[in-house]
């Protein structure tokens, strides 16, 4: 083949030309190989399951009237992608949200949380962030104090390709816990709490670049989180949920105390926060 | 069949296709390119897939019947990484950075799996996981084809074991995944004040065109725009974190209007943002 010389100019003009018209192409192309046309309310192989497991024999409202999920529609990053879980009713005495689960269908290890909650909680909403291997349902299951179960569900797609390395430049300062109240506080209306934990939550199946040897798994397992003495709500953990684990809980304010958190991690590592409100 | 572009005498590139991978590009999104010199041809990165490499291998011969010599990997994305397959079946070594071999061994199973599920079998086929032939530490110049070329190393910058390459007797400089133009550079894999501090320090090569990682090739002021990206973005989402701007608010938020005509602005400039949003508070946490 014969190339003549371009000048600069003129090979640029080509180059962009070659990426116009590779554009003109790639907007007719059917996107495949993934699925693209799940619901969110869908069910899957592994949710069957799993609930079958978790759930046995037990019925499950879907309709959202109790709780919702809320996932951001373009979760840009699988190993972190934000949920909220809004319950619609508040933790009153005659009914109140007992029981939390949270799961990602498609993860190594499906269920992300089961969270034990009280009435203290004023309201019984949360938000943390979860790792999404692949195209999944996230799903949440809300267990009432009358013992009714409903449930909420979103398909998540996260961009395809490599992950990211993990992070291992802070292991110095794994275990280190911080609270927050953000938004202030009203006396007697539930206010939001910040709590994060420095911590790696590897997986088990990540890679030392260096070593090319495993990294063992080493994650937050639980979070018991009071009020002035009393209990806000127990968590069990798994890895599913993101390094850094961060989650928004709410409490209601009232003559004053601490909001303590106690974590422990897979390695029996035990770490404390407290803050002293108002 | 891909085309080779020229960019300077004996110095050609192949144009990978825009947007997200799909079975209509075949994952081919990233460029390659190859040099021809006296004796033979060092070819810079290997496609997508053994046949996408096979394919490189056909366009060259169509323009030198000179040999191979040497494939060079820029970086580690599968896009420049899976074609190499082709290249040692023919017996020519495949050359990585170690830290950018170590990349690929610890994390691109996964991505190998992701591809056939994307592109199914058939495109596929063939292709598989490989150690490289040479795996080197530093900077250094190559000769195996009577045209010396460097091979330059900047630290973990846009990757841990990223390189360029530089042509000196044109002045042609494939930036691997330090460069991309008019796409949105991928912050994944990168120590970003290390990739603006080599990027800084570009304007002091003798460089006449810069051939990207994706996009087609420029001059020399290419890296201006990436420079402009990052800092930018570091800025923008240290305002979102100020201002309280949840993670979940991230994506909505996340608009830079000046590169909202760059390929890939729909997805990685949301990954980069949730990455960099992420670092950005975890610094914040040391403090």
């Amino acid at each position: 083949m014969h190339v003549t010389i371009l000048s600069r100019h003129r090979l640029l003009l080509a180059t962009i030309a070659a990426w116009l018209g590779m554009s003109a192409l790639g907007a007719i192309a059917q996107v495949g190989g993934l699925p693209t046309n799940v619901k969110h309310t869908d069910s899957s192989p592994e949710w069957e399951k799993l609930r079958e497991k978790l759930f046995p024999g037990r019925s499950m409202e879907s309709a959202a009237s109790m709780v919702q999920l809320v996932v951001p529609l373009r979760a840009a990053y699988g190993a972190s992608v934000p949920v909220r879980i809004v319950s619609k009713l508040p933790q009153s005495d005659n009914l109140y949200v007992k029981r939390i689960t949270l799961l990602v269908d498609k993860n190594p290890s499906p269920v992300a949380a089961v969270l034990d909650l009280t009435r203290e909680l004023g309201q019984a909403d949360f938000e943390t962030r979860l790792r999404v291997d692949e195209y999944s349902h996230i799903r949440v299951v809300s267990e009432l104090s009358n013992g009714e179960l409903h449930t909420d569900s979103r398909y998540v797609k996260v961009s395809g390709g490599c992950s990211a390395p993990p992070n291992r430049d802070q292991l110095h300062n794994i275990g280190k816990t911080f609270l927050k109240v953000p938004e202030g506080i009203k006396a007697n209306e539930p206010a939001p709490v910040d709590l994060q934990i420095v911590h790696p939550n590897d997986t088990g199946f990540e890679m030392n670049q260096i070593s090319l040897l495993y990294i063992p798994a080493h994650f937050v397992r639980s979070i018991k989180v009071s009020y002035a003495g009393r209990p806000l709500f127990d968590a069990e953990l798994d890895f599913s949920i993101s390094e850094n684990p961060a989650l928004r809980f709410n409490f209601i304010p009232g003559s004053g105390g601490e909001i303590k958190a106690e974590v422990v991690d897979s390695k029996e590592g035990r770490y404390v926060a407290t803050l002293r409100v108002p | 069949m891909p085309e080779p572009l020229q960019v300077a005498d004996g110095v050609y590139m192949f144009l990978g296709a825009k947007g997200e991978v799909d079975p209509a590009n075949l994952g081919r999104i990233g460029n390659a390119g190859f040099i021809v010199g006296e004796s033979g041809v060092v070819a810079i990165d290997t496609g997508t897939s053994r046949q996408h490499g096979e394919d490189l291998l056909a366009a060259i011969a169509r323009v030198t019947d000179k040999p191979v010599r040497l494939a060079l990997i820029t970086h580690t994305r599968q896009e420049f990484l899976f074609g190499a397959g082709a290249f040692r079946a023919r017996g020519i070594p495949v050359a990585m950075h170690r830290r950018a071999a170590n990349l690929m061994a610890a994390r691109c199973e996964n991505c190998l799996k992701t591809l056939r599920r994307q592109l199914g079998e058939t495109a596929m086929s063939g292709t598989a996981m490989f150690k490289p032939d040479i795996e080197f530490e530093a900077s250094h110049t190559i000769d195996p084809i009577g045209r010396p070329i460097e091979v330059l190393y900047f630290g973990h910058s846009s990757g841990p074991g990223d390189v360029a390459v530089l042509d000196t007797r044109s002045g042609v400089f494939f930036a691997g995944g330090l460069v991309d133009n008019q796409r949105i550079p991928d912050v994944q894999d990168s120590d970003r004040p290390a990739w603006l501090a080599a990027l800084g320090a570009l304007p002091r090569l003798p460089l006449t065109a810069i051939v990207p990682g994706h996009g087609p090739a420029g001059p020399p002021g290419l890296v201006d725009s990436v420079r402009r990206y990052l800092t930018d973005l570091e800025r923008h989402m240290a305002e979102l974190l100020q201002a309280g701007v949840p993670l979940s608010g991230v994506a909505e938020a996340a608009a830079l209007p000046a590169f909202s005509h760059w390929d890939r602005y729909d997805s990685i400039h949301l990954r980069n943002a949730s990455i960099v949003y992420l670092q950005l508070e975890r610094e914040s946490m040391f403090k």
